[in-house]
C-alpha cells in the first residue's frame, strides 16, 4: 500500500472510474458507490483517504457522498433522479475520461487492486454489496469476531436482521475465499 | 467486542471511553435511563459495529447523521459565541417535523422530516453551509488548526507526538483547555506553541475560488511544490457541511394515497444547488510572505 495520500483530483477519478466501469449497465447507485469505495479500501487495499462509518445501510463516508456531488457538478459524472424507482444512478459523462486521467498518477499504481475488485463485486446489486461491505467493516474494527465463522455469522445478523442466514453465510464463505486467493490474511 | 489496535484512535474511540469512565455510574443509576432499560453499552454502542449497534442504528442518526443534535446545537452555540447571525434557523420548527419514516428495505426506520419541514431544514442547510464558508473555513481560523496540532506534537513528544491511548483515558482527559493553553503561555509549546502566543500565524498567499475547478487544484499543487523551501502548507475544505450523514436528509412525502421517503434534493432547488467546497489554500510562515508572492508573480507571469 502506498503511503501517499490520494490528493482530491486522484479521488475524483477513483469515482470518474468506478462510474466509468459500472456505470448504467450495471445500475451503479449512490449506495454501491459507497459499498465498491469501501471494499477497494478494505479488501484492494487501495489508501483511498476517506473514512467509514457504520450506519443503517452499513458502511458509509460523508467525505465520498460530497466528492460525487463534486464530480457530478463538474459534469465528470452524471447522478440522475429516478422518481419512480426512488433511486440514482450514476453513469459516465463524455467529461469522465478526462477526469480519470487527471488522477492517473493514483489510478495507474493501483490499477490492478482495483480491477480485482471491481471484477469481483462490480456487478452486485446493493443489497448484496451491503452485506460484504458489512463483513469487511467487521473485519476491520472486530477482528476477533472476523476470524470465528460463527460469531461473525451471529454479528452481522444481529447488524443486518434482513439478510437470511445462508446469504450471510455464502457471503462470509465468498469474502474469505476472496481474502486467500489475494494472499491476504483472513 | 475487542478492538482492532493497529487502526489509528479516533476521536469516536476517546468519547466512548471518556463516557465509560466519567457518566458510566450515572446512566447505568439513573432512574430514568433504568426504566427504559438504557445502560452504558447501548449508549456506547452508537460509537461502531457490535450486536448492540444493531438496536440503536436508527437513533445514530440523532448523535452523528445529517440533522443530528450535535450539529442542531453548535450551528446557533458558535454562531452566537463568535458573533454572527450565519448560523441561525428554525430550530423549533425542524424538531417538529422531524419523523421516522418506515423503510421497506432494512424492515426498520430511519430519521425523516414532513413534507411541511422541508423549509426549515433548508434553513438548517444553508446556515451550516455560511457557517462553513464565512467561520469554520476562515483562513484565518484554519491555520490555527495547523499551528495547534503542531505545538500538541511538541507538547506530546515524551509520548511520541500522540495523545495517552483510550486505556489511559484519565491522562488524556487531563489535556484539556487549561492545560494546553498554560503550557503555550509558559513558552512550552514549541514554534508553533510561539507562533499561537504571539499571534504570527502563517499566512495564506494563494487560494482556489470556492469550488475549485480541476485547473485550479493543479495550479495550487504546483505552486506547493515550488513554496515547498520556504515551509508552505496546503489546507483544504474537505469537510462535508451540508450532505453528510446517511445518503441524504429523506423527506416522508404522501402522494396519490401513498406515502414514500424521497430525498430531501429532489424536492428543493435550495439544497440542490448546494455543491461541495473544495478550496484549497497555500500558507507560508509570516516571515516568507514577501518571498512566496515574488515566486507566485514569477510563475503567473511565465504562464502569460
Amino acid at each position: 500500500m502506498s503511503d501517499k495520500s490520494p490528493s482530491n483530483l486522484d479521488r475524483y477519478a477513483l469515482i470518474a472510474l468506478i462510474a466509468d466501469r459500472l456505470g448504467e449497465k450495471q445500475r451503479l447507485g449512490k449506495k454501491a458507490l459507497q459499498k465498491i469505495v469501501h471494499l477497494l479500501q478494505e479488501f484492494g487495499e487501495v489508501r483511498t483517504g476517506y473514512r467509514f462509518s457504520f450506519y443503517t445501510y452499513g458502511p458509509y463516508s460523508t467525505e465520498l457522498a460530497g466528492d460525487l456531488d463534486l464530480v457530478a457538478a463538474k459534469g465528470g459524472v452524471s447522478v440522475a433522479y429516478n422518481s419512480s424507482d426512488n433511486y440514482y444512478l450514476i453513469s459516465s459523462t463524455s467529461r469522465t475520461k478526462q477526469v480519470v486521467e487527471k488522477g492517473e498518477s493514483f489510478i495507474k499504481p493501483n490499477k490492478t487492486k482495483i480491477d480485482k475488485v471491481l471484477d469481483k463485486f462490480g456487478g452486485r446489486l446493493a443489497k448484496d454489496l451491503e452485506l460484504v461491505s458489512t463483513i469487511a467493516y467487521v473485519r476491520r474494527y472486530a477482528p476477533d469476531e472476523f476470524a470465528n465463522d460463527q460469531t461473525l455469522a451471529r454479528l452481522v445478523k444481529e447488524l443486518k436482521p434482513k439478510y437470511e442466514d445462508d446469504e450471510i453465510k455464502s457471503a462470509m464463505a465468498e469474502v474469505k475465499k476472496f481474502l486467500r486467493e489475494g494472499g491476504r490474511h483472513s | 467486542m475487542k478492538a482492532d489496535k493497529s487502526r489509528r484512535l479516533e476521536h469516536e474511540d476517546y468519547s466512548a471511553a471518556a463516557l465509560e469512565f466519567g457518566l458510566k455510574d450515572v446512566i447505568e443509576n439513573h432512574p430514568e435511563a433504568k426504566n427504559h432499560g438504557i445502560g452504558i453499552r447501548d449508549v456506547l454502542s452508537v460509537f461502531g459495529a457490535s450486536p448492540a449497534t444493531a438496536g440503536v442504528l436508527v437513533w445514530k442518526d440523532l448523535v452523528s447523521g445529517q440533522m443530528d443534535a450535535d450539529r442542531m446545537d453548535y450551528l446557533l452555540r458558535d454562531a452566537y459565541h463568535a458573533g454572527v447571525q450565519y448560523g441561525r434557523y428554525d430550530l423549533d420548527r425542524v424538531v417538529q417535523t422531524i419523523r421516522l419514516c418506515p423503510d421497506p428495505e432494512t424492515r426498520g426506520h430511519h430519521i425523516g422530516v414532513d413534507e411541511d419541514g422541508i423549509h426549515a431544514v433548508e434553513g438548517l442547510l444553508i446556515a451550516r453551509f455560511m457557517m462553513f464558508t464565512q467561520l469554520y473555513f476562515h483562513k484565518t481560523r484554519t491555520i490555527y488548526d495547523f499551528h495547534l496540532a503542531e505545538c500538541m506534537r511538541h507538547l506530546l513528544t515524551k509520548n511520541g507526538g500522540e495523545f495517552p491511548p483510550t486505556r489511559n483515558i484519565s491522562k488524556f482527559l487531563q489535556w484539556d483547555d487549561w492545560k494546553v493553553l498554560g503550557r503555550i503561555a509558559e513558552g512550552a509549546g514549541g514554534d508553533h506553541g510561539e507562533i499561537i502566543r504571539t499571534r504570527q500565524h502563517y499566512r495564506p498567499v494563494f487560494m482556489t475560488p470556492e469550488v475549485a475547478s480541476d485547473d485550479d487544484l493543479l495550479r495550487a499543487t504546483e505552486l506547493e511544490e515550488k513554496l515547498k523551501a520556504l515551509g508552505c502548507i496546503a489546507r483544504d475544505a474537505e469537510k462535508s457541511w451540508y450532505k453528510s450523514g446517511p445518503d441524504e436528509i429523506k423527506v416522508w412525502r404522501t402522494s396519490g394515497g401513498t406515502a414514500k421517503s424521497v430525498p430531501l434534493a429532489t424536492l428543493s432547488p435550495v439544497v440542490n444547488g448546494l455543491t461541495k467546497v473544495n478550496q484549497r489554500r497555500l500558507y507560508v510562515p509570516i516571515s516568507e510572505r514577501k518571498a512566496a508572492n515574488e515566486i507566485i508573480q514569477k510563475n503567473e507571469e511565465k504562464k502569460k
